[in-house]
């Protein structure tokens, strides 16, 4: 019992270590991605450094811990460090008998994990600095690009062994204030998000109307009615009707853009939408 | 084009996959892609332009939870490759050919990652022996599997694409270049759309009406619209924070507000 408080107050693991895991996270996650068991396999590489060290003098506990971190995984690749940062603590302060736990923690954290990371860095960051990467680089002007360039490096480099280290530091106890400030974060973050997918709404959907006319009789649709009263009206209209279909009728995006193109193939033959 | 851009191309497509799977250095970045093509085109200029335009398409597009998209990428290589230093043939050439390919490539991305599979069981085979060693040499093998199955898609169409894109411009009627180009105008809404599905849409929907109007009506730059998106959450996670004091100390609204004058 003694000894492992011992243990318990000495962290095996310096920051260098747990820089190296990361990496390892950030390299293998994927690479055998299956419907099976998804980051199965690049969950294990990056924790199998540390199952060698921490059973060095137990080859059957050691093997008893590959087997169980062999076992499915997905999550966000991001919070996904916070998650093995945890397991890291959880398997030095308790051992073997800590495995049960760290693999409860895993399967708990992934879902909600995930669901926030892709909101805060796909959803937020990525739509914010891409979209000011495209309206420059249309342009044909790389310095959005290169803000973006920034972040991006920022996230591996610096962003992603920081969580692994606050997931190592604070263990068990980060879940529950972890998640009421993420909680804050992903409303805040998605408040600017918002405003800026709305903006791009306007700017990137491009959507024009075209004339109709019968017996002698025009009308301009665009330049006639949607110009007087709001020019992107289209823009928002198609975004409408996305939304409204997408996920229903087991519309999942792919065979989405397919009903576009044919959509969009019919209105051009009748001139209804034009370039 | 010449045999050497042909093949640097093709190995682009591929270690854009296995970036994609690993660091994340181009992942959701079409426009790195597109400069990187263009270099080795020789005009890093007209790649920027086409790798904007194929992530104008891409922006809400991701991988959730390991759902299978459109690659933008790899059509941003072909892109590049078949506009011959033109900016103008940029609409037509990703009309004609940009848009199937980048489709098509949904249908290989499903067949990679069953593929996987495979490789998935020779990892589990070898897990009980405890040989990282073992798992490292298995796990390798999704590399393959991913770069290939863009690869293969890129290189038949660098080597096929030219002609082909001379025939298409011919055969095809004006409505259905028309049409195709009306459809990428409309791209972009569904990747929006897919943000929102991931959004807290409910209740929040005049943020993006103020964001919308913003750009529609007064033509503010991303930028504008950013600063004013931020000023609106800064100033709710003050209200928040405000009222999750108030619930801590026990003071009431009104006693607040008497203070506050």
């Amino acid at each position: 019992m003694m000894n492992k408080q011992k243990t318990n107050l000495t962290k095996k693991f310096t920051n260098k270590e747990l820089y190296r895991i990361t990496w390892r996270w950030s390299t293998f996650l994927a690479t055998i991605w299956n419907y099976e068991k998804m980051e199965a396999a690049g969950y294990l590489i990056t924790m199998a450094p540390v199952l060698d060290k921490l059973y060095k003098d137990d080859e059957q506990a050691r093997l008893h811990a590959y087997e169980v971190e062999s076992q499915f995984f997905n999550c966000e690749t991001n919070l996904a460090a916070i998650i093995f940062g945890m397991d890291i603590a959880i398997q030095e302060e308790f051992g073997e008998d800590g495995l049960e736990m760290a693999q409860a923690v895993k399967t708990s954290l992934m879902g909600p994990f995930s669901g926030i990371g892709d909101t805060l860095f796909s959803s937020v960051f990525d739509v914010i600095f891409g979209s000011i990467a495209v309206s420059t680089g249309l342009q044909g002007n790389f310095i959005g690009l290169l803000l973006w360039f920034a972040w991006i490096v920022f996230v591996p480099f610096v962003l992603r062994p920081w969580f692994c280290r606050l997931g190592y530091r604070e263990g068990t106890k980060l879940t529950e204030s972890l998640n009421q400030s993420l909680a804050e974060l992903t409303k805040c973050g998605s408040i600017l998000g918002l405003t800026v997918i709305g903006a791009m709404i306007a700017t990137m959907v491009s959507v024009k109307f075209g004339t109709i006319s019968f017996d002698g009789f025009e009308f301009n649709v665009q330049a006639q009615l949607f110009d007087a009263i709001l020019p992107n009206i289209g823009s928002a209209i198609v975004a409408f009707l996305c939304y409204q279909f997408l996920d229903k009728f087991g519309m999942k995006s792919a065979r989405l853009i397919y009903i576009v193109i044919a959509i969009s193939l019919v209105l051009s033959y009748f001139g209804i939408l034009t370039v | 084009m010449t045999t050497m851009q042909i093949i640097l191309l093709t190995i682009l497509s591929g270690l854009i996959m296995i970036d994609f799977m690993s660091v994340h250095l181009t992942v959701h970045n079409t426009m790195i892609t597109g400069v990187i093509a263009g270099v080795i085109m020789n005009d890093p200029q007209l790649g920027l332009i086409v790798g904007a335009t194929m992530q104008s398409y891409a922006l809400g597009l991701n991988y959730f939870g390991g759902a299978s998209i459109p690659n933008y990428q790899v059509a941003a290589i072909i892109v590049v490759a078949l506009c011959k230093g033109d900016v103008s043939r940029i609409a037509e050439v990703t009309a004609l050919v940009g848009i199937p390919v980048a489709t098509l490539t949904v249908q290989l991305d499903v067949v990679g990652r069953i593929i996987n599979s495979f490789w998935q069981h020779q990892v589990d085979a070898v897990v009980p022996s405890g040989d990282l060693k073992k798992i490292m040499i298995r796990n390798a093998g999704g590399l393959l599997t991913w770069s290939l199955t863009r690869a293969i898609p890129v290189f038949i169409c660098l080597v096929v694409g030219p002609s082909l894109v001379e025939t298409l411009n011919e055969m095809m009627p004006a409505w259905v270049l028309n049409g195709l180009t009306i459809a990428s105008g409309i791209f972009p809404a569904i990747g929006f759309t897919i943000l929102l599905k991931y959004m807290p849409l409910k209740g929040n929907i005049q943020y993006l009406i103020i964001g919308f109007v913003l750009a529609a009506c007064f033509n503010a730059s991303t930028i504008a619209v950013a600063l004013v998106g931020l000023s609106i959450a800064l100033f709710v996670y003050q209200m928040d924070k405000n009222n999750q004091a108030k619930l801590v100390t026990g003071i009431s609204i009104e006693e607040e507000g008497n203070y506050d004058e």
